[in-house]
C-alpha cells in the first residue's frame, strides 16, 4: 500500500483512532496495534511477502540475546553469532534481489567465452522494501554486538521496529536505539506533533505530485527512447532526473517522517538540502542520509575509514560507493552509479590541498560566486550520476554518451510546455524553501505565527497540488529497492 | 488540540468551497467548448456534441487514415472521425454509446491496432475523459461499474477531475471556433522507411468484450459495421491473425489493408511507420469507399 494512495490514508485514519483513544494509556497496546497495522499495510499489496518478514524478525529476535549473552564471556562466539546475523541479512538480500541477475551474468559470461551454458532463472518475487528492512536488521545485530544496545526483549516492540509501516517500503533506515526507546512510552495525541507531521506530509505530496511526477513524464519518454534524442535533450533530461530523484525520494521521506510524527514517533531525517552541497562527499552527507550514514558506520569505518594511508582511504571510499550502487539493485547501471560517485569523492579528496591553496591565495572562501560555482559543479557531477542511475541498461549509457558526443540540437519538449512551467514554478518554491532551511530565515507561510497566513498557505498548497499536480499513482522510484 | 481541530475545519471548508466553485466554472467551460485540435477537446466533442451518419472509431491510425470530407462527397453522408491518439476499444465503445444517445449513425468504421486491444492504453481512456464524469452518461456508468473504489472516490472531487484541464480548456478557447470533422492530416514525409515488427500480442478480455458490444449494438440497430486494419509499416502478425479470426467468428466485414499494394510500397503515403500522410489518407479513404461500394 503506497503512502500516496487513498487506501493508505484510510488505513492510517483507522489506525489512529484506537491508537489515540482506547489504547493511549498503554505503550504495549499501542505497539501491538502498530505491529498489526504494519503487517496489514505491508501485506495489502501481496500477502506472500509476510512470511519472510515474520521469519527474519523471529530469527533476529532470538539471535540478538545470544550475541549479547556472549559479549563479555565469550567474545569470539558473540562475533561469530553477529557474523551469522550479517551473513543471513546479506544472504536474504542476495537470494531475493541478486540471484537471478548473477545467474544471467554467469550464463552470458560462459557463452561469451565459448562455454555453452543455458540456465533458467527462478521466479523469485522481490519483497517490497527488502533492502531497507534487511539493513535495519544488520544494523541491529552489529549494534548489539558492539554493546551499544541491549537486545529488545519484547517481541512486539521488535516486530514493530522492523515492520514500522511508514518506513518499511522506502526508509528511512532507522537505527534501533532511538526508535526502540520511543516505543517504551505511550504516545498521546499532541496537537504540535499532528500539525507539524501533517505539514511534512503536505510538503511531501507537493514535491512528489507537483515536481517529481511532472518531470517523470518527460524523463521517462526521453530515457526509454534515448536513441532518438540529441545531446541537448539528454543533458536536460539528466539534470531533470536528478531533481526528479530528489523530489520523489525526499517527498516520500517527508511523508514517512510526517506520518510517524503524527503518531508521536520521530524517525531519522533522510535529506538535508543536497543541492546546496559543495562537493560530492558533502552531497552524500545530505542525500539519503540514513543509507549513507549506515554505509559509513558499517562499511567505510570498519574498512579503516580515513584514518589510514591516502591510497587505502581512496580504496575504502570506492568500495563503499560501489556497495552503495549495488544496494540499489541488480543492474550494472547501479554499479556504475556507485563507482562514479566513489571516483568523484576520491578526486575531490585528492584535489583538496590544491583547492585549499587556491582558496587561500585568492581569498575565495566565503565568496558567493565561489560557493555557487562549487554547488553548480557538484550538481552537474551528480546529474551525470543520475543519468547512470536512470539509464535502462549499460548499452543505453553508451547510446546516451554517443548522442551527447554527436552534438546538440533542438530540445524535445513533448508538447508539455505549459504544465512543465507549472512544475518549474513548484521547483522554484522548493528551492526557496530549501534556501531558507539551509541559510536560515524567519518562519513563513505554513510555519508563520500568524494564524490566517498559516491557514491560507496550507489551503493554497492543497489546492495547488490538487489543481496542478500529476495525481495518478506514479510509483516512488525507491519502491523498487 | 481545539485550535488544531478548528484550523482543520477551516482548511477543509475552504478546500470544499473552492472545489464546488471549480466544478461550476469548469462545467460551464466544458459545455461551451469550441471545436479545436487539442486532444482533450476533441474527446469532449466526440463524447458530447458531434453527430454524423458515418462514425469512424479507433486510435491515431484511424484518425490519420480516414478523411470524412471524401465520405461526404462520395457517399453523400456526413462523417465524423472520432479516432483518438493512444486510446483503446473501451474509449471507442464509450464514444459509440454516447453517439447513439444523440443520433443513429448508418455506418460505423472501426480501425484496430494491437495497443487498442491488449489493454495497455486503458488508463489513457479513463484519465483523459475524467472531466466528463457526471457529465457524460456512458463514461460515468463505465467508471462506476468498472473502476476501483479509489478512482470512484477521487472522481467525486471537481478539482481532481479538472486537474490540469485549465491548460487544454484555455488552449481550445484560444484556438477559436474552427469546425472539425475529427480528421487530422499529416504532411511530413519520411526520407526512408522500414517495417517495425511487434510480437507477443495478447488480446485483453475487457477490450474484446467492448468490441463485441459495439458489434452487437450495430447488429441490433441495423448499423453497418466495417472493421479494418489500415496500411501500415508497423507489423503485428499475431494481432492481424487474431482480428481476422475474431471478425470471421463474429460474422463482421473485415479487411486487412496492412500491405495494400496501392499504398504500402510508396513512402510518400506515410508520415511515419505507423501513420498515413494526408496523401496516403486520401488514397486510402477513396479505396475503402470503393471497396464497400463493391461489397468487397
Amino acid at each position: 500500500m503506497a503512502i500516496n494512495s487513498i487506501a493508505f490514508w484510510i488505513a492510517f485514519m483507522v489506525m489512529l483512532l484506537p491508537y489515540f483513544t482506547v489504547l493511549r494509556q498503554s505503550a504495549k497496546a499501542q505497539n501491538a496495534w502498530l505491529l498489526v497495522m504494519s503487517y496489514a499495510i505491508y501485506g495489502y499489496a501481496d500477502w506472500r511477502m509476510l512470511p519472510l518478514l515474520l521469519a527474519v524478525t523471529v530469527f533476529y529476535y532470538f539471535l540478538a540475546p545470544a550475541i549479547a549473552r556472549n559479549r563479555e564471556a565469550n567474545a569470539k562466539r558473540s562475533s561469530a553469532l553477529s557474523a551469522i546475523g550479517v551473513i543471513a541479512g546479506v544472504g536474504v538480500l542476495f537470494w531475493f534481489k541478486y540471484l537471478n541477475f548473477c545467474i544471467e551474468q554467469f550464463t552470458a559470461l560462459f557463452n561469451a567465452i565459448g562455454v555453452g551454458a543455458s540456465t533458467s532463472t527462478m521466479k523469485i518475487i522481490m519483497p517490497v522494501g527488502i533492502s531497507f528492512f534487511t539493513f535495519k536488521l544488520i544494523s541491529y545485530t552489529i549494534e548489539t554486538r558492539k554493546g551499544n544496545i541491549d537486545p529488545e526483549r519484547n517481541f512486539i516492540n521488535f516486530g514493530a521496529y522492523v515492520a514500522f509501516f511508514p518506513t518499511i517500503m522506502s526508509g528511512p533506515i532507522d537505527r534501533p536505539k532511538p526508535f526502540l526507546e520511543q516505543l517504551k512510552v505511550n504516545r498521546l495525541a499532541n496537537s504540535h506533533n499532528i500539525s507539524e507531521g501533517a505539514k511534512r506530509v503536505l510538503w511531501g505530496f507537493f514535491l512528489k505530485m507537483c515536481i517529481a511526477n511532472r518531470i517523470c513524464i518527460y524523463t521517462d519518454s526521453v530515457f526509454n527512447h534515448c536513441q532518438f534524442h540529441n545531446g541537448t535533450t539528454l543533458v536536460v533530461a539528466s539534470v531533470l532526473y536528478l531533481i526528479q530523484m530528489y523530489t520523489d525520494f525526499s517527498g516520500y521521506s517527508h511523508m514517512a517522517v510526517g506520518v510517524s510524527r503524527i503518531m508521536g514517533i520521530r524517525v531519522m531525517e533522510n535529506f538535508q538540502q543536497p543541492f546546496f552541497a559543495q562537493n560530492v562527499a558533502d552531497f552524500w552527507r545530505r542525500w539519503h542520509i540514513s543509507l549513507s550514514s549506515w554505509l559509513r558506520d558499517y562499511i567505510y569505518i570498519p574498512l579503516g575509514g580515513s584514518r589510514c594511508s591516502e591510497w587505502r582511504c581512496y580504496w575504502n571510499n570506492l568500495v563503499t560507493f560501489v556497495i552503495c550502487g549495488i544496494w540499489h539493485g541488480a543492474n550494472w547501471t547501479y554499479v556504475m552509479f556507485g563507482t562514479w560517485h566513489g571516483l568523484m569523492v576520491i578526486v575531490d579528496r585528492a584535489a583538496k590541498p590544491l583547492r585549499e591553496k587556491m582558496e587561500r591565495s585568492f581569498s575565495l572562501k566565503g565568496k558567493l560566486v565561489y560557493r555557487l560555482s562549487r554547488q553548480a559543479i557538484t550538481f552537474t557531477l551528480c546529474s551525470f550520476g543520475a543519468m547512470l542511475f536512470r539509464a535502462n541498461s549499460f548499452s543505453d549509457i553508451a547510446t546516451i554518451m554517443h548522442n551527447v558526443g554527436e552534438g546538440f540540437g533542438p530540445l524535445f519538449t513533448a508538447g508539455t510546455t505549459l504544465m512543465f512551467s507549472v512544475g518549474a514554478l513548484a521547483f522554484l518554491v522548493m528551492l526557496y524553501k530549501e534556501h531558507r532551511d539551509e541559510y536560515g530565515g524567519k518562519a513563513l507561510f505554513m510555519h508563520s505565527k500568524n494564524r490566517a497566513v498559516k491557514i491560507a498557505s496550507i489551503t493554497l498548497a492543497i489546492l495547488f497540488i490538487l489543481a496542478t499536480g500529476e495525481l495518478e499513482n506514479i510509483s516512488f522510484i525507491y519502491f523498487q529497492f | 488540540m481545539k485550535k488544531l481541530l478548528t484550523n482543520i475545519v477551516i482548511v477543509a471548508a475552504l478546500v470544499i468551497t473552492v472545489d464546488v466553485l471549480v466544478g461550476v466554472v469548469t462545467k460551464r467551460l466544458i459545455h461551451d467548448l469550441p471545436d479545436s485540435s487539442v486532444l482533450e477537446a476533441d474527446i469532449v466533442q466526440a463524447m458530447e456534441n458531434k453527430k454524423a451518419d458515418i462514425l469512424i472509431l479507433g486510435s491515431s491510425k484511424a484518425k490519420h487514415s480516414f478523411v470524412p470530407q471524401i465520405f461526404t462527397s462520395d457517399l453523400h453522408l456526413s462523417a465524423y472521425n472520432a479516432g483518438c491518439d493512444g486510446h483503446d476499444v473501451v474509449y471507442a465503445s464509450l464514444v459509440f454509446d454516447s453517439f447513439l444517445q444523440r443520433c443513429q449513425p448508418k455506418i460505423v468504421v472501426v480501425g484496430l491496432w494491437n495497443s487498442m486491444l491488449d489493454g495497455s492504453w486503458r488508463n489513457n481512456s479513463i484519465n483523459n475523459c475524467k472531466t466528463l464524469y457526471n457529465i457524460n452518461e456512458s463514461y460515468t456508468s463505465w467508471v462506476d461499474k468498472h473502476e476501483d473504489w479509489t478512482t470512484r472516490m477521487k472522481m467525486q472531487s471537481n478539482i481532481y477531475r479538472f486537474n490540469s484541464s485549465l491548460v487544454w480548456i484555455g488552449k481550445s478557447y484560444n484556438k477559436g471556433d474552427q469546425h472539425s470533422d475529427g480528421y487530422s492530416p499529416l504532411y511530413e514525409v519520411p526520407k526512408e522507411m522500414s517495417d517495425v515488427e511487434f510480437k507477443g500480442f495478447k488480446a485483453d478480455d475487457t477490450e474484446v468484450n467492448q468490441l463485441k458490444h459495439i458489434i452487437a449494438q450495430c447488429n441490433k440497430k441495423g448499423i453497418k459495421i466495417y472493421i479494418i486494419l489500415a496500411p501500415d509499416h508497423e507489423i503485428d502478425n499475431a494481432m492481424r491473425k487474431w482480428v481476422a479470426d475474431f471478425c470471421k467468428k463474429e460474422g463482421v466485414w473485415f479487411h486487412d489493408y496492412t500491405y495494400e499494394k496501392t499504398i504500402y510500397p510508396e513512402i510518400t503515403n506515410f508520415s511515419d511507420a505507423g501513420h498515413l500522410s494526408d496523401k496516403g489518407a486520401q488514397l486510402f479513404t477513396k479505396l475503402f469507399i470503393a471497396n464497400i461500394q463493391k461489397g468487397k
